[in-house]
């Protein structure tokens, strides 16, 4: 298994984070939220793009976000993303799962002292 | 006959009236969109298009929103160095493989609640399909009515009489009452067509689920329910004309799902199976109404008065060369429509009952004759299918009053020949009063209909 892969094994799952994450900041489109998203994480985090607007709509249909229309200046209507309280409330929890999730993980991979 | 080419006209009327409805509100995106972003693209978002089972408006929705992304990543891509195609290939390959997108996208729009809305909303919309189909319908079937008089009287007269010699005749019920719960029937299974495809439509709609597998679901439960429901708990006059246009009510809102569901997508039920089936549900009241007809040839002779006699007298002949004691009858209470008939008869002259013993009512059932003899009321004669009354009821003679109370029960035969008969000193048993006819119905579902006795 190469590290691409490994890392999208990783990434598996956390889209719905990531994208919870930067709309905690501002209403966004798809594209920008994908290059928000590689942005923060320096390039390290790039959704597929692919999975990225399939969890989008999932989102939305939760409830945790709610899409609104808006005219575009260099093409067809734009779809904006808009976090809900229920998103707020489903992103605290993300965050609150994930901070116990990777230091379980940082203990779990931490090297035994062999002094 | 004239039921089921007034179902048919209004089956019609109705898939056209349909099909006008969903033309409208289509291509609510201009295809001009991304028009520099070439045929690469266009394909690609097509064959999403291809594989989603959703609404035309979220599918028109993501489309447009896949197309934006589209724009700004090949300018994102362009600007890095690359020529345009190079450019549209990797972003068509950013979004991955069409197919596998369509089907994410697929999922991502159901949800639980979701679902529970569009369950919610078909039952809303099919309540309201069916209170707009009734209305419709009943217009329709009025403005139907009368076209069909006005055509029947005037244009088509001579192809009627001329016709009339060879078709087999469906006059096995001449209570109006029957014809009545028919026509409601078919209004009702107008309106279950109606109710079908706007519960699917919002189903659909409001589910994101397949609009095939939205039908079919609709197709099993609606169509089952309605069934259950037509069959075993409404309760009516039924007739073998009303029974089965009451049986096309569920059968109508099965197919007005399964054709909503299929003319949009192609995969629901073949066209084959869906025209047997059409065809069959039509033609099955033809059939079984002729079927029915089992007397219907046997009054097609011309009046013979030697004939007329003796059909009369194997039921039993008048007493005293077609002319009746003195005995009158007295209203006292004849439901006509029911089951039960109350009839109370006054002796005038005792005296003209004493030469007979035996005294007793029997009740014949009717069939309509146009050439009947004139001691029979409304042009009706004893069935000559059936060799004995279908009761027999003694009469006693009480205060100068001879006393009848029928009950009929749950039998289909609606008409009803019923005389005074007696036994005279040479043993010959006659008819001592003029027949009465009497009109019953069938006050029940169609199930208790169908396992009644004939």
């Amino acid at each position: 298994m190469g590290i691409g892969q490994i890392r999208g094994q990783l990434l598996k799952g956390t889209t719905p984070l990531l994208v919870l994450r930067v709309l905690s900041d501002g209403e966004l489109y798809g594209y920008e939220i994908a290059q928000r998203v590689r942005e923060r994480s320096g390039g390290a985090f790039a959704p597929s793009e692919g999975s990225l607007y399939p969890a989008l709509h999932n989102l939305e249909a939760a409830g945790a976000l709610v899409a609104t229309w808006r005219k575009s200046d260099r093409g067809p209507r734009r779809r904006y993303y808009r976090l809900t309280e229920v998103g707020k409330g489903m992103l605290a929890e993300h965050e609150s799962a994930w901070a116990s999730f990777s230091a379980a993980m940082k203990q779990a991979m931490a090297r035994p002292d062999r002094a | 006959m004239l039921d089921l080419l007034l179902l048919l006209t209004l089956l019609a009327i109705a898939i056209w009236v349909d099909s006008r409805i969903q033309r409208h509100g289509r291509g609510a995106i201009p295809r001009s969109a991304g028009a520099d972003l070439g045929p690469e693209a266009h394909e690609y978002l097509s064959r999403v298009d291809a594989g989603l089972e959703l609404p035309a408006r979220d599918r028109e929705e993501i489309r447009s929103e896949l197309l934006d992304h589209l724009i700004d990543s090949v300018a994102a891509i362009e600007a890095e160095g690359l020529d345009q195609e190079r450019a549209t290939r990797e972003a068509l390959a950013r979004l991955g493989n069409p197919g596998e997108l369509a089907r994410a996208m697929n999922r991502a729009h159901r949800s639980t609640r979701r679902l529970l809305a569009g369950a919610g909303g078909g039952v809303f919309e099919a309540g309201v399909g069916a209170v707009v189909g009734i209305v419709f319908g009943w217009i329709l079937a009025l403005l139907c009515v009368v076209v069909a008089a006005i055509l029947l009287t005037t244009i088509l007269r001579p192809v009627t009489d001329l016709a009339a010699g060879f078709l087999p005749a469906f006059d096995t019920d001449p209570n109006a009452t029957g014809a009545n719960t028919a026509l409601f029937a078919g209004v009702c299974a107008f309106a279950a067509w109606m109710a079908a495809r706007r519960a699917v439509r919002t189903s659909h709609r409001l589910s994101r689920w397949s609009i095939g597998t939205v039908g079919r679901w609709w197709a099993l439960v609606g169509g089952g329910g309605l069934a259950l429901l037509v069959v075993f708990v409404v309760r009516g006059q039924q007739t073998w004309l009303a029974v089965p246009v009451e049986l096309l009510i569920p059968v109508a809102f099965a197919f007005g799902a399964l054709f909503k569901a299929h003319k949009t997508f192609s995969y629901a039920v073949p066209h084959s199976v869906l025209a047997i089936g059409a065809i069959g549900a039509l033609v099955l009241p033809v059939v079984l109404l002729m079927g029915t007809s089992t007397s219907a040839g046997s009054y097609t002779y011309s009046y013979d008065s030697t004939e007329q006699e003796r059909a009369w007298d194997s039921v039993a002949p008048a007493w005293g060369q077609r002319t009746y004691p003195g005995i009158v009858t007295t209203d006292t209470g004849v439901m006509l429509g029911s089951p039960v008939f109350d009839m109370t008869y006054t002796v005038e002259d005792p005296a003209t009952l004493a030469g007979f013993h035996d005294l007793r009512f029997e009740t014949w059932r009717a069939v309509h004759y146009a050439g009947a003899p004139a001691i029979a009321q409304e042009a009706m004669v004893p069935d000559p299918a059936y060799a004995a009354p279908y009761v027999t009821q003694p009469a006693l003679v009480q205060d100068g009053r001879i006393r009848l109370h029928l009950d009929l029960g749950r039998v289909r035969t609606t008409s009803w020949l019923v005389f005074l008969t007696g036994v005279a000193a040479d043993g010959q048993r006659y008819r001592l009063i003029r027949p009465e006819h009497y009109v019953s119905t069938f006050d029940g579902t169609v199930w208790e209909w169908l396992t009644a006795g004939s």
